[in-house]
Order: structure tokens, then C-alpha cells, then sequence
């Protein structure tokens, strides 16, 4: 005769909890060294510590404090200003971009700075091959292809060659002009390495399965850089070192020691903080904003500068309707929205470029909220059923969806009420669901842009995407995009304003929020600088003991 | 929770059915043993009560589009929420409103159908599953009792709420396999209950008569044992569906249930509440309480059957 259930669920239970209090006494507390320690919790470890690789803030917020690039932005702002380079100039037709380098610097290891060492960075992002070339976000950004392309053809890259003028004088060719080229190689995938470390080590990466293999060390133990601070040790799944830089070109760490932990739930991070196991952390929740506030926690706020929007694949009926696209633009209530879900710093947005972006203050058409509008366009439209798909992220917060299945639920009760019929669809973020809309399986989708770099270019190329994200888009609108990019610098700012009423009189997104973020302190920090584009160093950051 | 393990009573009624022949001419002559059982239940109060709350229940769930004042999906309330900041109850919110602006006691109503449609359709399929493995072991015997019974044992080794989360996650999150996931976990009790219950018929005075008369085995089966043995099933079908609906809100609470989100169900309502449980504990505790009433609904009732119909009971 078995036992009863409730007896089977009671011994279970013993056993789970069992092992949990083995797991506990297993797991120990990181320990620091001497000096001033600094634990942050991010929400997840870096992918890789290769800056060609990453595209994502997790990674980029390590990578920050090893890497050096030629230009940055001012701290706190998307004004462009020199690093490694202390100033540069460009060519009368745009071909020739010459920096000139900062005397004197040194990697981690010891090797020089000097030009030949930066060529030697570009030339191994030209060269990259395989899967390496799907990886390298920001190169393609900046750069488009690469030397080959998979088949061995030519890789359509806008990059020529680098040249050594002399130690401490390149000049980077490219054959067709490009103005962003000097914000662009400010990006994190930018950060000049040294090539000692790069050829001790490699930096081949292979897919294996659904995973990436870095089959070359440079990235995961051996990452030489010339920044603040000098990578210790990794230990995957628990953390990631950095010691400081005794020797930096710029002002010296404060921090001796800097450990990054990952903690991917918000609630969990916060709880870390109030038990003193960590010193900072990211994306804070914006209801544990005032809380942790008023608790003495010290709080940044970084600037709105990203976008969240509502897509919509327009290969997908009835979404090809452009009314049909407006309407969901006008069912939206994104007041209501802002107020529920974010805080007071949060923008409702008038177009896709954030506040601040060149191009962003121009004339254009907007959807006020206005269901009666919403239900007119709906019966003018030749679209027999309004059926339609909301893929949500699951597993995720960003700051422009700190709930992402609230926001789409939000969503779903206003397309409801103008006479859509909505299905959700949760998919965990990676890969699932940016797998999803790259692939163009998803109708309509959530998601956000993180802006990469100081140039409105990059919110602008986002809708040359390919067809999977948005589906067919018109062809004169894909063309003023090119142009945009490509034409001369004073032309620019009075493209992009034309671009960005072009898009939203196109319909194909909602952008519902310009989102701030949050970074707790423990009391008593100071010195960090928040930045609209994630450039945030930790080498100013100071703690009080 | 407060329900009676459904093994330990598949026991009890093993017990009890020695005596219930004995006590069979008795309960003719008072008019049948479902009038007796009746009138027992209706002098009961906690039987009363547990019908009161089943009834209720049951209206909430027919009437939902009456009772509920606005559309569960209606969000016009939005605008007054903020961050971490829900409005409370109201004249016009009897519970409050919900992260994403909703009227928290429309959307309870409207969760009424889901638990109420979870908890029948998974207890009538696997009663009838469980039934019908219970039929074979019981009137064959012999090695198709060995089988079955070896199956069930199997089944009833993992533990249920283990066993329903595992067969709703290989199914996909649906309505359709919570209900499977939990209709296969009560099949082994079904199926133990009424095997024992026949066993014991079939050992009795009147089975042998029968036999002795001649009868074929299918006729004493269908026309006697069964019906002699399916009284149990019945009260245990009652106690199960407070376990199903209790089983429902936890896999609903563990995502497993509905893919969309949205859908007003009790143990999403749980979930979703539980970020808010320091501010707003509210959006926790009222499906909290309705899934409690409801359970309790079905327990007071099937416990209050079960010693209406066990002759062992009678007073």
C-alpha cells in the first residue's frame, strides 16, 4: 500500500528542501582583495569580453572599462569627443578619415599604442570570416561588409584600408562617404586591442548547436586593452574581475577592484543591495526607484535615449493597410501607458529618434490617442478580419519594457476596443524571440532600440533591417535612408527630419516611450556618470567607507 | 488545504462496503438510498453551506457576463495607475484595479468559467479513464488486475502535482492539456477506488446468487456490481474537483496554463499579483479567497456525500 499524496507531497517537499540548504552551504561569498572593492550586478555575465562580438549592455558595460577607442562621447552627453585619438579630420570628398593618436599610451601587457596597433584592430574586423561576420554588429554598422563573404566574393564593405601615416598618424580609407564614421568608431566594438594578446590568444568563435564556441581565447581570458582597468579573472556563471590600471593614460581608478555578479531578476538585485552583497545595479524597477530613494540608496537616472515601440510586420494581413497601421497608431492609448508603467522622466515619443538626435525636432505627423479615429480607418480599410498577433518578450526587462507581457497586455485592451482581435504570444528573448522577428515569424512584436552611437543613423538604419523585422518596405523610403547616410555633413541634420516624418506617415511601428533607466548605489557613492549611450566608466566612481 | 486525501478515503470506503449489504434492506424501506442520502445532506450545515458556495459558484460562472460590471479585458482605468501604485477598492471597483488598469472583481468573475470548466472537464475525463481501468481490473481479475494495477501503482508513485506539471509541459501551455495534465493524475485514484469497491461486491452473498442462478458474467458486472460499487466514485468525483481547481490555479500560477496571458483566470491573477504583493496585496488575496471558497465549496459538499451514502456512517 502507497502512502497517502499529501504524505508524498510532504516527503518531496523535505527532500527539495534538503537540497536546497546543501546548495546554500556550498555557495560562498566572493572575497576581495585589498583595497576598495566594488561589486555590480548586472542581469546576466558577458557574452564575451571581444568587443567585435557583443551587441548587447551587459557586455558592453565590462568591455567599457578595458577598451580604449579612437573617439567617445563626452561623458553624459552623445557629444562626440576624442580618446585614444586627440583629434581627427576627414577628406574633401569623405574618403579619408585621419586621426591623430594620444603620445605615449601602453596596453596592459605593455606593448604600444601606436597606429600600426589600431590598423592592426581595423584589419582583423575587415578579415573577420564566418560566423564571426554575423556577430560583428558594429562593424557592420559602421562598415557594412566585410573583406569575403561567406562564398569567398568580394564582402560589399564600405571599408578600404587603414594606413600608417606615422606612429602616431592613421588614416582609415573607405570608398564611398560615410559622416558617422567618427561616432561609429566610438562604439564598443571599436576598442583597440593589443594585437600581442590578439595573436597570443586568437579570436576565432565557431556555432556549435543553438551556442557560440570562442575558440580563440582573446575574449574570454585574455581580453588586453589600455583602459582603467586590467581583466583578472572570469568565472563563468558567477563572475567577472577587473583590477585596476595603475598606469592609465587618464586619471587612475579609485576602485581597486571591480566584480561584476549576475542577478537577472530585478526584485532579487534590489534584495542584494538592501543585504550589502553588492554595491550597484542596473535597470532598477521603476516602482523600487522612490523606495530605494528615500532609503538613502544613491540613484542615477540615465537620460531617455532609447525607443520603445510596437512593430508591425506588414507581410502579415492586414497589416499591409497602411490605415490599418494607423489605426493601431491611434487606438493606442500611450499616455496612459507612460503614467502606468514608467516614471516621470519617461517621453512620449513624436517620432522614432529620441529627444536630442539630430533630425528628431522636426515636423512630424502624429497619432494622438483617439479610438473613434481608430474605428473609421478600421471601416474605410479593406480588411475583412482584424485578427493579429502581439509577440511579447518573456525572461527579459529592458528599460523601455520593465513588464513587457503588462505592456502587451496594455496593448491588447486597446486594440480590443477598436475591434481587433489580439492573441499574445510570451517568448523567452534569446533566441526565441529576437530569433522571431529576425526571421520575420512575428506580426506584430515589442521591442526597443538601444542607441548605439551619437547619430541618428543609427535608429534610421534599423528600418533597412531586412524584411524580416518589418516586412516588404517601400523602396523610396529604403533609398532616403542610404542617402541620409551617405550624404555630406551640413546636409544631414535637414535629411533626417524628412526621414523621421517619412517613417511615421509610413506607420510601421508605434513608438510608445523614450525610457530612462536607473542605477542604485550603495550609500555614499559618488562619481558615476550616467550615459545616454551606455558609455559609462567605473573609473570615476568613488565609495565611502 | 483542508481536502481528505483521496487514497486514505479509497481505504475507508474499502472498508466500509462489508457492512453495506447488511444495512441494504433498510435503506429500501426508507425510500432509496439517494433520498436517504439526501435528506441526510440537507440536515447538514456544513453540507448546506458547501452546496451554498458550489451554487454560487456555479451561477458566478453561468451569469458572468451579468455579474461582472465590465469586460475583463476592459482597460479604461489605466490612467490611474502608476508604478507600483494600484487604486484600491471603490464604489465603482469593488476590488480594485490591476497593473494594466483593469477591474479586478469583472476579471475574477470571468476566471469563475475558467476553474469551473478546468475542474468539470478534467474530472469527468479522467473519472471516466480512471472508471473504466477500474472496471477492468475489477471484474476480470487475474492478470488484467495485475496490469492495470501495476500501472496504477506507477501513476500513483509520482507525486500528482509533479506528475500534472510534467504532462502540461510536454503538452504545451494550454487549457486543453491543464485539463489533461490534471485528469491524468486523478485516473489511478478512480481507477483504485473502483476496483476495490467491486472486489468487495463480488465476494458477496448476492453476486454469488446470481452466479448460482446463472446469470451471465457481463450481467452481473454491469447490472449489479457496478452499480453497487459507483456511489464512492460519485463523492470522490465531488472531493476532486476542489483538488482540480486547486491543482488548475497552481499550474496557471506556474505558467502552464493559457498562453495568453491576459486571459482572466485565478492562478494567473495569483502570479501576476505577485510583484505587487507589498504594495497592493489586494490582487493577491481576492482570487486567493475565491480559489479557497470554491475548493472548500467542494470538499464540505463531497465530505458531507460520502457519509450520506457510506452506510457505515449512519446514525
Amino acid at each position: 500500500m502507497t502512502s497517502s499524496p499529501i504524505h508524498r507531497k510532504l516527503l518531496a517537499a523535505g527532500v527539495a528542501l534538503g537540497l536546497a540548504g546543501l546548495a546554500a552551504c556550498g555557495a560562498d561569498e566572493s572575497a576581495g582583495g585589498d583595497g576598495q572593492t566594488f561589486v555590480f550586478a548586472s542581469s546576466r555575465l558577458p557574452t564575451t569580453l571581444d568587443g567585435a562580438y557583443i551587441y548587447d549592455n551587459e557586455s558592453q558595460r565590462v568591455i567599457y572599462q578595458i577598451f580604449d577607442r579612437l573617439t567617445n562621447v563626452e561623458p553624459g552627453t552623445s557629444e562626440l569627443t576624442g580618446e585614444l585619438a586627440t583629434d581627427w579630420d576627414v577628406s574633401d570628398d569623405g574618403l579619408r578619415h585621419t586621426f591623430n593618436l594620444r603620445e605615449g599610451v601602453k596596453f596592459h601587457d605593455g606593448t604600444d599604442l601606436d597606429a600600426e596597433a589600431v590598423c592592426f584592430n581595423f584589419d582583423r574586423l575587415y578579415e573577420l570570416e564566418g560566423q564571426a561576420q554575423t556577430l560583428a554588429e558594429y562593424w557592420k554598422i559602421a562598415f557594412k561588409g566585410f573583406k569575403e563573404d561567406a562564398e569567398g566574393n568580394s564582402g560589399d564593405s564600405r571599408y578600404e584600408s587603414c594606413e600608417v601615416v606615422d606612429p602616431t598618424t592613421l588614416t582609415i580609407h573607405i570608398n564611398e562617404p560615410y559622416a558617422p564614421l567618427p561616432a561609429a568608431v566610438a562604439n564598443i566594438g571599436f576598442g583597440i586591442a593589443s594585437p600581442a594578446a590578439l595573436q597570443e590568444s586568437g579570436w576565432a568563435v565557431e556555432a556549435s548547436g543553438d551556442s557560440l564556441d570562442f575558440v580563440g581565447k582573446f575574449g574570454t581570458e585574455n581580453p588586453v586593452g589600455s583602459g582603467p582597468f586590467k581583466f583578472e579573472s572570469w568565472d563563468p556563471g558567477k563572475n567577472v574581475t577587473l583590477v585596476k590600471n595603475e598606469e592609465y593614460w587618464g586619471d587612475p581608478a579609485t576602485i581597486d577592484t571591480l566584480i561584476y555578479v549576475p542577478i537577472d531578476d530585478g526584485q532579487a538585485r534590489r534584495q542584494a543591495l538592501e543585504r550589502g552583497e553588492i554595491d550597484g545595479y542596473d535597470n532598477v524597477a521603476p516602482q523600487d526607484v522612490e523606495a530605494l530613494t528615500s532609503a538613502g540608496y544613491a540613484m542615477e537616472e540615465r537620460p531617455p535615449s532609447n525607443t520603445g515601440y510596437l512593430a508591425m510586420n506588414r507581410d502579415f494581413e492586414p497589416l499591409d493597410d497602411v490605415e490599418v497601421r494607423r489605426a493601431v497608431s491611434h487606438a493606442i492609448n500611450r499616455d496612459a501607458l507612460l503614467q502606468a508603467n514608467f516614471l516621470e522622466g519617461a517621453v512620449k515619443p513624436t517620432g522614432l529618434l529620441p529627444p536630442g538626435f539630430t533630425g528628431s525636432d522636426g515636423d512630424v505627423p502624429q497619432y494622438e490617442y483617439d479610438q473613434e479615429k481608430a474605428r473609421e480607418l478600421l471601416s474605410g480599410a479593406d480588411a475583412e478580419d482584424l485578427k493579429v498577433e502581439i509577440t511579447y518578450a518573456t525572461e527579459v526587462t529592458r528599460p523601455y519594457m520593465p513588464d513587457p507581457q503588462g505592456i502587451a497586455e496594455t496593448f491588447k485592451s486597446d486594440l480590443e476596443a477598436v475591434g481587433f482581435e489580439v492573441t499574445l504570444v510570451g517568448r523567452p528573448w534569446s533566441p526565441d524571440f529576437l530569433g522571431g522577428i529576425r526571421n520575420g515569424e512575428s506580426m506584430m512584436y515589442i521591442v526597443g532600440l538601444l542607441p548605439d552611437m551619437s547619430d541618428p543613423a543609427n535608429f534610421m538604419t534599423l528600418m533597412n533591417a531586412g524584411p524580416g523585422r518589418w516586412g516588404t518596405m517601400p523602396d523610396e523610403l529604403l533609398d532616403q535612408i542610404t542617402a541620409a547616410e551617405t550624404a555630406p555633413p551640413e546636409e544631414r541634420e535637414e535629411l533626417y527630419r524628412a526621414l523621421n516624418a517619412a517613417v511615421m506617415e509610413d506607420a510601421p511601428m508605434v513608438p510608445y516611450v523614450h525610457a530612462p533607466t536607473h542605477l542604485a548605489f550603495r550609500e555614499g557613492t559618488s562619481g558615476f556618470v550616467p550615459s545616454p549611450l551606455f558609455a559609462e566608466s567605473m573609473a570615476t566612481v568613488e565609495m565611502s567607507d | 488545504m483542508t481536502t481528505v486525501s483521496p487514497a486514505a478515503m479509497a481505504s475507508a470506503q474499502t472498508d466500509g462496503n462489508g457492512s453495506q449489504m447488511s444495512e441494504r434492506p433498510r435503506t429500501r424501506i426508507g425510500g432509496g438510498l439517494w433520498r436517504q442520502a439526501l435528506y441526510r445532506v440537507l440536515r447538514s450545515k456544513s453540507a448546506i453551506l458547501g452546496l451554498a458556495l458550489i451554487t454560487a459558484f456555479i451561477a458566478v460562472a453561468v451569469f458572468a457576463p451579468w455579474i461582472a460590471p465590465f469586460r475583463p479585458g476592459d482597460n479604461s482605468w489605466l490612467d490611474q495607475v502608476r508604478p507600483g501604485q494600484y487604486p484600491g477598492p471603490s464604489a465603482e471597483h469593488w476590488l480594485g484595479i490591476d497593473p494594466q488598469g483593469r477591474d479586478v472583481f469583472s476579471r475574477l468573475v470571468y476566471g469563475t468559467r475558467q476553474s469551473l470548466l478546468i475542474g468539470v472537464v478534467s474530472v469527468l475525463l479522467g473519472g471516466s479513464v480512471g472508471v473504466t481501468l477500474g472496471i477492468l481490473a475489477g471484474a476480470f481479475g487475474g492478470w488484467v488486475d495485475a496490469i492495470v494495477m501495476r500501472i496504477v501503482d506507477i501513476m500513483l508513485a509520482v507525486p500528482s502535482l509533479l506528475m500534472a506539471i510534467a504532462v502540461a509541459a510536454v503538452l504545451g501551455p494550454s487549457l486543453t492539456s491543464v485539463m489533461v495534465a490534471i485528469a491524468v493524475t486523478s485516473v489511478p485514484i478512480f481507477a483504485r477506488l473502483l476496483r476495490g469497491q467491486m472486489l468487495g461486491q463480488r465476494a458477496s452473498d448476492y453476486v454469488l446468487a446470481a452466479r448460482a442462478a446463472g446469470l451471465r458474467r457481463s450481467t452481473i458486472i454491469f447490472s449489479h456490481v457496478l452499480p453497487n460499487s459507483v456511489t464512492p466514485v460519485l463523492v470522490q468525483g465531488t472531493l476532486y474537483l476542489s483538488i482540480a481547481i486547486i491543482d488548475a490555479a497552481g499550474l496557471a500560477f506556474l505558467g502552464l496554463s493559457s498562453p495568453d496571458p491576459s486571459t482572466p483566470e485565478w492562478g494567473r491573477m495569483l502570479t501576476d499579483a505577485q510583484d505587487a504583493l507589498a504594495t497592493a496585496p489586494l490582487l493577491a488575496m481576492a482570487p486567493g479567497a475565491a480559489i479557497v471558497l470554491a475548493a472548500l465549496g467542494f470538499t464540505l459538499l463531497g465530505e458531507q456525500m460520502r457519509e450520506a451514502l457510506d452506510p457505515k456512517y449512519h446514525r
